[in-house]
């Protein structure tokens, strides 16, 4: 009986301490829209469109979505589809350039096929296109790197 | 004994627990809730702005249409409609409600140059120094970012309605302004008018412009037609359904409408060194918004 109080204190311990830092861990991934200085530097402003909320709009995005989807397939092929599955994985983590540069760890540079791999602090990043801005997003380590 | 008080100290220690674990289970409750709460209010604001409130004032009783207000502005998106090929330059800004409850802006400089229908390049110099530009040649859709000298390019064969469409919302790039440069402008900024005011003439850069507001749903914007030329000389967006209301505005300066462009400036080359990179949401079944929150 004792034992079993014993296990039932850890684990309403641990599950409360599990319960404090999740907020952490969330913020850390929303890092990615934030500019230098900590600020967010992206809004619904930010568009400079009296279109946001039109359903006409939506109505084209959708109908782009389908039109675009065998295309995106064929070019996907071309695109080294492998390399796009790592990225999507690891895409809800990203920084930006300021904050990747103030990272402190000594980055190195890997060239492989064409791509340039960023290691810092043993992780891998790449550069990418996102919401306007180049950021680096954490990828698996290029092959001969893990 | 000794078994009680352990036991004892075994149940306060797990009653603290509980405690622990409650408070945060509270606390992420009532954060969630929080969005929820700014949702009401924000639907409460929004009651107290119907033309059908009887506190509202007589005068803004008459949500009416100035036919004579559309009919200017019609004027201005059919001169810019009627540009075969046009430069402008923007100054811009806008508001970006923080975390914290603080509204800040950001803002850039920018030049549109526009050949119908389906050429485009824009620059832009962001106020943090961040530079770059964005080309449509007819085929493909090009960013360029100079600070890091990397480039991504997507296949885009389409006016420069659809390339616009593809660049901001499923890429998530801004394009501000966007609505001018239209095929059709009066489509985004004439169509589901529900409110035409006009506000009289006003002095832009020392030239008259006559001040019109409008009203979407969604959206309010002011827009200064110039009296001489019948272009827009500045526009003022308010997104009042979004919280904190932020502000976008844009000043028009400098409008070449006829401008003697060669083909080179619809082009996009590389320059040295530059490195190609890829859209973070191309290849992905996931919105531009998803991408960036």
């Amino acid at each position: 009986m004792k034992l079993n109080i014993k296990v039932l204190v850890l684990a309403v311990t641990l599950g409360g301490m599990v319960a404090a830092l999740t907020p952490d861990f969330a913020d850390g991934a929303r890092g990615g829209a934030r500019g230098g200085g900590g600020a967010t530097r992206s809004g619904p402003a930010s568009s400079g469109s009296v279109n946001r909320h039109s359903n006409n709009r939506r109505d084209r995005k959708d109908n782009r979505h389908d039109n675009r989807r065998e295309v995106r397939h064929d070019v996907r092929k071309e695109r080294h589809e492998f390399r796009e599955d790592r990225v999507r994985r690891h895409r809800a983590r990203h920084l930006t350039y300021a904050a990747f540069r103030s990272l402190s760890c000594r980055t190195t540079v890997v060239i492989v096929n064409g791509i340039s791999y960023y290691g810092c602090g043993g992780s891998y990043y790449e550069r990418v296109y996102q919401g306007g801005s180049v950021v680096y997003v954490i990828v698996v380590p290029p092959p001969g790197y893990y | 004994m000794k078994d009680t008080f352990m036991k004892d100290s075994y149940a306060l220690c797990g009653a603290w627990s509980l405690c622990v674990l409650l408070a945060g289970c509270g606390a992420e409750t009532s954060s969630n809730a929080q969005p929820d709460a700014a949702a009401e209010q924000t639907g409460a604001i929004e009651q107290t702005d119907t033309p059908a409130e009887t506190d509202t004032p007589l005068e803004m009783d008459a949500a009416v249409i100035d036919d004579g207000v559309v009919a200017l502005l019609k004027q201005m998106t059919s001169k810019v409609a009627g540009l075969q090929e046009f430069a402008v330059t923007l100054e811009t800004g806008f508001d970006v409600l923080q975390p914290n409850g603080q509204k800040l802006e950001f803002g850039s400089r920018r030049t549109a140059t526009i050949r119908r229908p389906d050429h485009a390049r824009f620059t832009y110099q962001q106020r943090s120094g961040v530079a770059g530009e964005l080309v449509f040649d007819g085929s493909a859709i090009w960013a360029y970012e100079r600070d890091q000298n990397v480039y991504a390019t997507i296949e885009q064969p389409g006016d420069i309605d659809a390339s616009v469409d593809l660049v901001t919302i499923e890429l998530g790039i801004p394009v501000p302004a966007s609505d001018f440069f239209a095929k059709d402008p009066s489509i985004a900024l004439a169509a589901d008018v529900l409110e035409a005011q006009d506000l009289g003439t006003s002095t832009i850069d020392n030239q008259p412009a006559r001040h019109i507001a409008l009203r979407k749903p969604g959206v309010d914007y002011q827009i200064w037609i110039s009296d001489a030329t019948l272009l827009p000389v500045r526009v003022v967006i308010t997104y009042h359904d979004e919280p904190g209301q932020p502000q976008f505005w844009a000043r028009f300066l400098n409008w070449e409408t006829a401008p003697t462009n060669g083909d080179a400036v619809f082009a996009f080359s590389p320059p040295e060194g530059a490195e190609s990179i890829r859209f973070a949401t191309f290849d992905t079944s996931e919105s531009a918004e998803e991408a960036v929150p």
